[in-house]
Order: structure tokens, then C-alpha cells, then sequence
């Protein structure tokens, strides 16, 4: 690896934790909403 | 620097806190297996109860304290470059916790304290296990008061430079835990012994629960927050990268140990000795507090990234598989956040106020918190562990191999037996119950996540032998040739300039948390002395 | 006391708190990561804050207090007056005495799609109530009177669970109600409710 793409990486924002998280996380709320609105709710 | 002594103090904390895990280890098999149903001859709730006390006292407050102390004087002394201050001291409080809590062993393990490690009253234990329990956190609070002496002094002597992040969060850690502790001393020094004693005839159970539950939201914080705090300092370097953001870090160890204390009504939303309101004010708190863990995982995460692509990872996923996973702390870090997505999952689900009831002591809790205290957290501790001890006892690791299956059974082990667990709760089986005795069709529906959770339960137990092997085998192994190791913190990416006030000190924070508590907690504990209570006398069990 | 010197003094730390705070280094999309954690869970609390202003979405909710050890000389709580009862404004409360190891009366019926009124107190420790797949779910605790109302969506029967430890007979700790469909279902008796006795109310 040269030095200049080390720097690079180094200075680089990341990309891969951004997509990572956003995906992660989005599944969440989308999991959230399921039980509240079609498990919770309905239980009366 | 010689740490010598400093290392006999850490390693004698971290073996009470083991030795505590692996026996308790042991008795959560047995209590699956008790609780399957599928040997008549092991059913008895008096040994089951015994041992779901026993085996929670230990889990939750030996393994984590004994642990958190040794950690904490290690990280104080090699962050700081400073001996520990007041050894003696130190030593005093290690006997006086070790102590207490073979005090509380005694009626635990006897039977006479089968009261679950949340010991609501009236039901009373023996007064030994309280009183056991009291010196375990007066040596915890003896733990705190040394960190944050030693975190001033330094402060003192380096005027105007960044305290290293790894005392940062230490220090943080030990103010949290002073302010959390209060709540249960205050229940068991005013209410418990007392009462168990027979000095007082009566106590508002509706005020217990509030005292405990002021504790027992950040407790899990205060167990947390080394396990992040090796996130990171430790992960990045043994990544082979930077830490992404020294400054995040801090942000997310400040904003955790405030909004950690003023929410514990997220454990009392069905209880009706609060109103609604106090507890939606909770419930509110409760989500700002899962912002500093998305921030963590995001900076955790960057620093894996940055490390992997500087290992030659390219793409948006590449770097993954370009970590070196071989190193333990690095597959115990990967494990840990895998394990809490669906923990953190969870913990938002119960923290959503009247959604709560879905699950409120069901199955699912103590599922919950087997995924995110035992997996995320524990597993954290090991990693700790795995890197400290040949440091502290000046020989390699016995095994990398072992460590690294360890760890693989540990997850897979976790999730065998914490999946069924939140499924049974949904499916809407009870907690604290020791065998299916209800004679309703529903319960056959919990049959096959029982069995499952007995394979789970197998793979832990067998993984923490493995654990408990590969370290007795390192420090008993006779050193062959030379062997120097020392911890290594982690760099940060970007050179830290000079960092304000709030992230370089705890004095504001302080104070925040004091009106944060006043406001949170205030009415709702005095509300018990304005109105006109009923007490409840002792009862057994 | 004068009141603007401690203003500024407070707009004053602001400033340099958030002044210091921008002149830390963030990266850009920790940054955006950020902004976008804040949206999601003001999203959450958000619907959980709108259902429990406006539709009603709240857990047990106010705080009060009754003597536990003379349950059967309070009136509300008495023997005779404990199952399901139909008030004068036709709403359905019920009220139930959990004890070890039961919950009183031992079953009880109830109709299917009406909003139900559960009033619990305890004759000796803490138990939990929950009855499997709804969201009749509260603590019981020694002193105070656990009030909650739901809708039971099916007619069925189920079971009462205790799901708090209350000693070794915590296993066998429960009870049956049947939900009946709405039409079937005749209310049992129509004579006006008795107020709470003892203690205060607190929303």
C-alpha cells in the first residue's frame, strides 16, 4: 500500500459503518412498528 | 514503571469475579434443565429458587463489580502513568467486598435468601444476605472514590491536558455508579435491615420498588461501560487501525452516564405505585439514553472500517472480511455488536412505556438481558480478560485457538438459548417460575423453545469452562524463555486538540445529574411520605 | 434578586458551549448519523407521547393506596363485591383480590370488544397479572390498587398467569376468565359501585 492511499484511507469518511448502521438501524424501526402496530395494539 | 502490585490487585479482583462466573455458570444449566420439565427428579422450587438467587447475585453483582474494580485500577494506573493511590486502601475495600459477599452466600446457597437478586419485600431473606450485600457495595463505592482521587490528582498535576480516554470513562463510570448505588442503599439501609431484623414491623413496598428501580437502570450502565470502554481504547489498536473519533467517545461516555440515571421508571411501568406521567417522563429518557449507543456503534464501527480498508479491504463491505478476525479482542468485538442489535432491539421495545405490558415479566425479560448483559457485555469481559492476563501474570495466553472458539461457542451458545426465550415471552409464559404446571393448551406452545434453550444453555456451560481452562492453563503454564507485554491504548486517527471543559471533566455533569435526579425523582419518592400509605408486614416465602 | 446578570450569564455559557462544540472535529457522516439517530427516536417517542396524550395509550396510571391487611373490611374489596360488575353508566369493572397462591374470584366472565376496568390489590405480597396474547398486564402490590382498562378483541378463554415471584407456590399461582362474545354475555349484577375507600388519588 502505497503512502498516498493510506492517507487517503485515513483521512476518508466511512462509508461502510454509514450504510451499515442506516440498514441495521432501519430494520429496527421497521421491526418497532410491526410490534406496536400489529402486535401490541391489537391485543386491546 | 513496576505495576507489580498493581497487577496482584487487578488479578486478585478479576479471579473472585470468574471464579463467581464459572460456578454460577454451572447452576444456569441446572436451571434449565429443572425448568424443561424433563426430569421429574431434579423439580424442587426450593432448590430452583435457591439457585435463580444465587445464581443472579452472583452473575449481576459479583462477576460485574469484582470485575469493573480490577479493570478500573489497571486502566487507572497504566493510562495515568501513576501507582494506584492508597493501596492499602484498595486492599481494605477488596476484603471487605469478598467478605460481604460470602456473608450473603451463606443463606443464599443455605436456601434462607431465596429471594430473587431483585429481593422485592415483603418477603424477606435472612439479614446476613443484606448485610452481605451492603459491604459488597461499600468496597464498590471505596473502588469509586479512588478513581475519581486519582483522576483529580492528575488533572492537578497536568493542568490544561486531555486526561486519556480510557480514565475518562473509568472515572465517569465510578460517578455513575456512586450516584446509582444510592437508591438501593438507601432501600436496603432505611427499609431491608430493619425489617429483616425485626427493628421496624413495617415497610411500603411501593417505596422499595422505587428506590430499586432508581438503581437499577444504570447498574446495567455501570456494567456496560467498561465493555465500551474497551470498544474503544483496546479494539482499535488490535484492529490494527486508529480509534475514529477520541472526541465522540468522550460525548458518548458523558451523555450515557447522565441520561442512565434518571429513567429507572422504565422498570416500574406496570407498577401502580407511580403515575403515568412520571412514567412517561422516564420512558422519554430511556430513548435519549439509546443515542449514545448508536453513536458508539457508529464510531466502533469506523475505526473497524478504517482498519480493515487499511488492511487492504475495498468496497462498501470489503473491509470486513479483511479485520483480523483471529485476534480475540477483534471477533469479541464483532460478536458483541451483533449481539447487541437485537439486545438494543429489545431494550427499546421494553422502554416503550404502555408497550411494555406485551412483555412486562414474560419470558422475553429475562431473555433480554441474558442477550445483552451475558452476550454483549460478558462477552466483553472475556476479551478483557484474554488480553490482560498475560500481561498481568507476565506469561502468553495458553491457547489463541481455544480463545477463539470460546468465543464463537459463546455467541452461538447465546443466541441458541436468548432466541426461544424472547419467543416464549411473546407466547406470553411467565417469569420466575420454576416448572409448567398450568393445566391450559397455551403451554404446550413452550415446549420446543424449552428444549432449544437446554442445547443453549450446554454450549455456554461448555464455553465457559473453556474460558476458565485457558487461563488457569496460562498463568499455572512455567514461562519458557522471555516474555513483556504491556496494554496498549489506542491511538486516535486525528490529533485531539484542545478538548472543552465538558469533555475533559466530570464537575458540570455532576450537576446536571443532580437536577436531572431532583426533577426525575424527586416528587415521586416524597409523594410516599405526604400520603396516607399502608404498610405491609414480613412475610416468608 | 436580579435576574439579567444571571441570564447573560447563562446565554454566555450557551455560547461557548456550543461554540466549543462546533470547533470539535466531527466527521461528516458521524455527523449526518447523528442527526439521523435524533430523527428516529424522536419519531418513536413521538407516536408512544401522541397515543398516550390522545388515544389513550397509557400503562396502569394513577397512584392509590389501600390497606392490604383488612381487604375484607373495606368495602370495595369485600368478598361479596369482588368479580365483574356493570356500573350505572353501563362500564364493566372488575375487581379481583390476587393472594397466594390465587387470583379471587378463581374465574370470572367477561365480554369480548368492551373496554373492561381491572381494579387488583393484594392480600399479602407482590404478584403480577397477566393474561397471555393481551394486554391485561399489571404489578399487584401490598397497599395500592392497581386500576387498568383494556379491550379483550377475542372471545376465548384464558388463562390468569402470576408472573412475579411470591414464594414457592409462584408455579401454581393462577386463575380462568372467558371472554364471551359481546351478544352472549349478560352482566351479573347492575347495583352501583362503592367508591375507593382509603387513601389518596394521584393522576
Amino acid at each position: 500500500m502505497t503512502d498516498e492511499e493510506r492517507k487517503s484511507i485515513l483521512e476518508s469518511s466511512p462509508v461502510g459503518t454509514f450504510a451499515l448502521m442506516a440498514t441495521v438501524v432501519g430494520g429496527m424501526v421497521f421491526a418497532w412498528l410491526f410490534l406496536y402496530y400489529g402486535v401490541f395494539l391489537p391485543r386491546g | 514503571m513496576n505495576n507489580a502490585a498493581e497487577k496482584k490487585l487487578a488479578l486478585s479482583h478479576l479471579w473472585v469475579a470468574f471464579a463467581a462466573f464459572i460456578v454460577a455458570c454451572f447452576m444456569g444449566e441446572y436451571q434449565v434443565l429443572e425448568r424443561s420439565g424433563l426430569f421429574p427428579s431434579l423439580e424442587s422450587p426450593t432448590v430452583y429458587f435457591a439457585s435463580v438467587s444465587t445464581h443472579g447475585v452472583l452473575m449481576a453483582f459479583v462477576l460485574t463489580t469484582f470485575f469493573i474494580m480490577g479493570f478500573g485500577y489497571y486502566i487507572a494506573c497504566t493510562s495515568l502513568k501513576q501507582p494506584v493511590w492508597n493501596k492499602p486502601l484498595a486492599w481494605g475495600a477488596f476484603w471487605l467486598a469478598l467478605f460481604g459477599v460470602v456473608l450473603a452466600a451463606v443463606p443464599l446457597l443455605s436456601g434462607k435468601a431465596s429471594v430473587l437478586y431483585t429481593f422485592y419485600p415483603p418477603i424477606v431473606a435472612h439479614a446476613a444476605f443484606y448485610i452481605g450485600a451492603t459491604l459488597l457495595v461499600v468496597g464498590s463505592w471505596v473502588w469509586c472514590a479512588i478513581m475519581l482521587v486519582m483522576f483529580a490528582q492528575w488533572k492537578k498535576a497536568n493542568p490544561g491536558q486531555n486526561v486519556p480516554l480510557a480514565m475518562f470513562a473509568t472515572a465517569a463510570n465510578a460517578l455513575l455508579w456512586l450516584w446509582a448505588s444510592a437508591g438501593v442503599a438507601l432501600e436496603v439501609l432505611f427499609q431491608l435491615i430493619p425489617f429483616s431484623l425485626g427493628w421496624i414491623d413495617t415497610i411500603d413496598p411501593g417505596l422499595a420498588k422505587t428506590l430499586f428501580a432508581w438503581t437499577l437502570h444504570p447498574i446495567v450502565y455501570f456494567w456496560l461501560i467498561p465493555a465500551y470502554t474497551a470498544f474503544y481504547v483496546f479494539v482499535p489498536k488490535q484492529a490494527g487501525g486508529f480509534l475514529f473519533s477520541d472526541e465522540m467517545a468522550r460525548l458518548a461516555f458523558v451523555v450515557l452516564v447522565v441520561f442512565a440515571l434518571p429513567i429507572g421508571f422504565h422498570h416500574l411501568y406496570m407498577d401502580p405505585e407511580q403515575a403515568k406521567g412520571w412514567k412517561l417522563l422516564h420512558g422519554v429518557g430511556t430513548f435519549v439514553v439509546a443515542l449514545p449507543t448508536l453513536v458508539t456503534g457508529f464510531t466502533v464501527i469506523a475505526s473497524l472500517e478504517i482498519a480493515g480498508r487499511l488492511r487492504g479491504g475495498k468496497g462498501l463491505f470489503g473491509w470486513i472480511g479483511t479485520l483480523p478476525w483471529t485476534n480475540p479482542m477483534v471477533l469479541a468485538v464483532i460478536l458483541s455488536l451483533l449481539m447487541l442489535i437485537f439486545g438494543g432491539f429489545g431494550g427499546i421495545v421494553n422502554a416503550s412505556y404502555a408497550m411494555n405490558a406485551m412483555i412486562h415479566n414474560t419470558a422475553w425479560v429475562p431473555g433480554h438481558f441474558h442477550l445483552i448483559f451475558a452476550g454483549t457485555t460478558v462477552i466483553m469481559y472475556l476479551a478483557v480478560a484474554y488480553y490482560l492476563w498475560p500481561i498481568l501474570v507476565g506469561k502468553p495466553l495458553f491457547s489463541n485457538s481455544m480463545a477463539l472458539v470460546q468465543l464463537w461457542t459463546w455467541f452461538i451458545g447465546m443466541s441458541v438459548l436468548t432466541t426461544p426465550w424472547h419467543v416464549l415471552g411473546l407466547l406470553g409464559q411467565p417469569r420466575r417460575i420454576s416448572t409448567v404446571v398450568y393445566n391450559n393448551l397455551l403451554t404446550l406452545s413452550w415446549k420446543p423453545y424449552e428444549l432449544m434453550m437446554i442445547l443453549g444453555g450446554l454450549i455456554l456451560l461448555g464455553s465457559a469452562c473453556l474460558f476458565i481452562y485457558n487461563l488457569v492453563k496460562t498463568q499455572l503454564t512455567p514461562l519458557v524463555g522471555e516474555f513483556t507485554a504491556e496494554i496498549e491504548y489506542a491511538e486516535p486517527i486525528h490529533a485531539v486538540g484542545v478538548l472543552p471543559e465538558y469533555l475533559n471533566d466530570l464537575k458540570l455533569w455532576n450537576k446536571v445529574i443532580a437536577v436531572l435526579m431532583a426533577i426525575s425523582f424527586g416528587y415521586p419518592i416524597l409523594q410516599f411520605f405526604f400520603m396516607k400509605t399502608f404498610g405491609s408486614s414480613v412475610w416468608g416465602y | 434578586m436580579q435576574t439579567e446578570p444571571i441570564q447573560a450569564k447563562c446565554k454566555q455559557f450557551c455560547r461557548d458551549y456550543f461554540t466549543q462544540l462546533n470547533a470539535v472535529h466531527i466527521d461528516h457522516l458521524e455527523r449526518k448519523w447523528i442527526a439521523i439517530s435524533i430523527i428516529i427516536i424522536a419519531l418513536l417517542v413521538g407516536i408512544i407521547v401522541i397515543d398516550a396524550f390522545f388515544h389513550g395509550v397509557n400503562p396502569p396510571s394513577k397512584v392509590e393506596t389501600i390497606d392490604s391487611a383488612s381487604l375484607h373490611l373495606s368495602k370495595e374489596f369485600a368478598e361479596e363485591n369482588l368479580g365483574v360488575q356493570t356500573d350505572d353508566k353501563g362500564n364493566v369493572v372488575v375487581r379481583m383480590v390476587a393472594g397466594r397462591y390465587s387470583f379471587f374470584p378463581k374465574h370470572i366472565d367477561v365480554p369480548a370488544e368492551t373496554p373492561i376496568t381491572f381494579r387488583w390489590v393484594s392480600m399479602d405480597v407482590l404478584h403480577g397479572v397477566h393474561i397471555p396474547m393481551t394486554n391485561m398486564s399489571t404489578m399487584i402490590v401490598p397497599g395500592y390498587v392497581a386500576e387498568i382498562t383494556t379491550t379483550f378483541p377475542k372471545p376465548g378463554e384464558y388463562p390468569l398467569l402470576c408472573n412475579e415471584y411470591c414464594g414457592m407456590g409462584h408455579n401454581h399461582m393462577w386463575s380462568n376468565i372467558s371472554v364471551i362474545e359481546k351478544e352472549h354475555w349478560t352482566s351479573k349484577q347492575n347495583t352501583p359501585v362503592p367508591a375507593a375507600k382509603g387513601g389518596s388519588v394521584n393522576e
